[in-house]
């Protein structure tokens, strides 16, 4: 499969070039290990500190999964389907943040 | 206790909901302000035509393996697209029934693409708990 040439880039127009084409000639595979990366940092990011609250840790890192990976979605760098696996994980989370707790 | 068990179902269900339309309207607003087609994250829909393409294309990716493999040649098999192909392609065998999967449950089956999302998301976590369990039975 042959991909555009990294010289035919207007470098110029910023980031927001040369990203997408990273994510084309990567299939994809970019922006999906970037995000599992930015999930798992900031998930045992917050294990640490908070050991027990397990739950809370990915609730966590799928908020910031959610917000980083709307932006990236909005690029190119992040395809529909990941970006909607990451929609799962936060409805998924937050369900069960709010609903662990059984003293309303 | 009983009762108890009902009152959390119904809070959860209600929190369902209106987390999903929260978190869907924000992300198909924010899409379709910068033209970005949001039908992969809000609709499903009957389209027999996207499935066939996916199909297609899986077969043809079988086909190349096989032709690259059965040539023997190291230099074929690479297909002087460097080592990064290799491992994408290692990746999307494993990666291709889930990818199959989603596309059956959109496409022939109509399965709306919220319910797929949430499927989909707890699979992903099981996959990074799975690993992660193996690494430290490894360790």
């Amino acid at each position: 499969m042959a991909h555009t040439s990294p010289s035919t880039i207007n470098a110029s127009a910023g980031l927001d070039s040369f990203l997408p084409w990273i994510s084309e000639v990567t299939n994809f595979w970019f922006g999906r290990m970037t995000m599992i990366a930015i999930f798992v940092i900031f998930m045992f990011g917050y294990l640490k500190v908070n050991k027990d609250d397990f739950i809370g840790a990915i609730a966590v890192a799928s908020y910031v999964s959610f917000v980083i990976g709307l932006i990236f979605w909005v690029i190119g760098i992040v395809s529909g389907l990941d970006f909607s696996v990451i929609i799962g994980i936060t409805l998924v989370s937050s369900v069960l943040l709010l609903t662990q707790k059984k003293d309303y | 206790m009983a009762e108890d068990g009902f009152k959390q179902t119904i809070i959860a269900l209600v929190l369902f909901v209106t987390f999903s339309w929260l978190i869907l309207s924000v992300a198909i607003d924010f899409g379709a302000e910068y033209g970005r087609d949001a039908n992969e994250i809000g609709d499903g829909s009957l389209d027999i035509v996207s499935f066939e393409a996916s199909a297609s294309e899986v077969e043809g990716d079988a086909q190349s393996y096989r032709t690259r493999f059965e040539s023997g040649d190291v230099d074929d098999i690479d297909d002087a697209s460097g080592i990064f192909s290799i491992a994408t392609d290692l990746i999307n065998m494993i990666t291709t029934p889930f990818s199959l999967l989603s596309q059956i449950l959109t496409n022939i089956f109509g399965v709306p693409s919220l319910v797929i999302n949430v499927f989909l998301g707890l699979l992903a976590i099981a996959l990074i708990f799975g690993i992660w369990r193996v690494l430290r039975a490894g360790s």
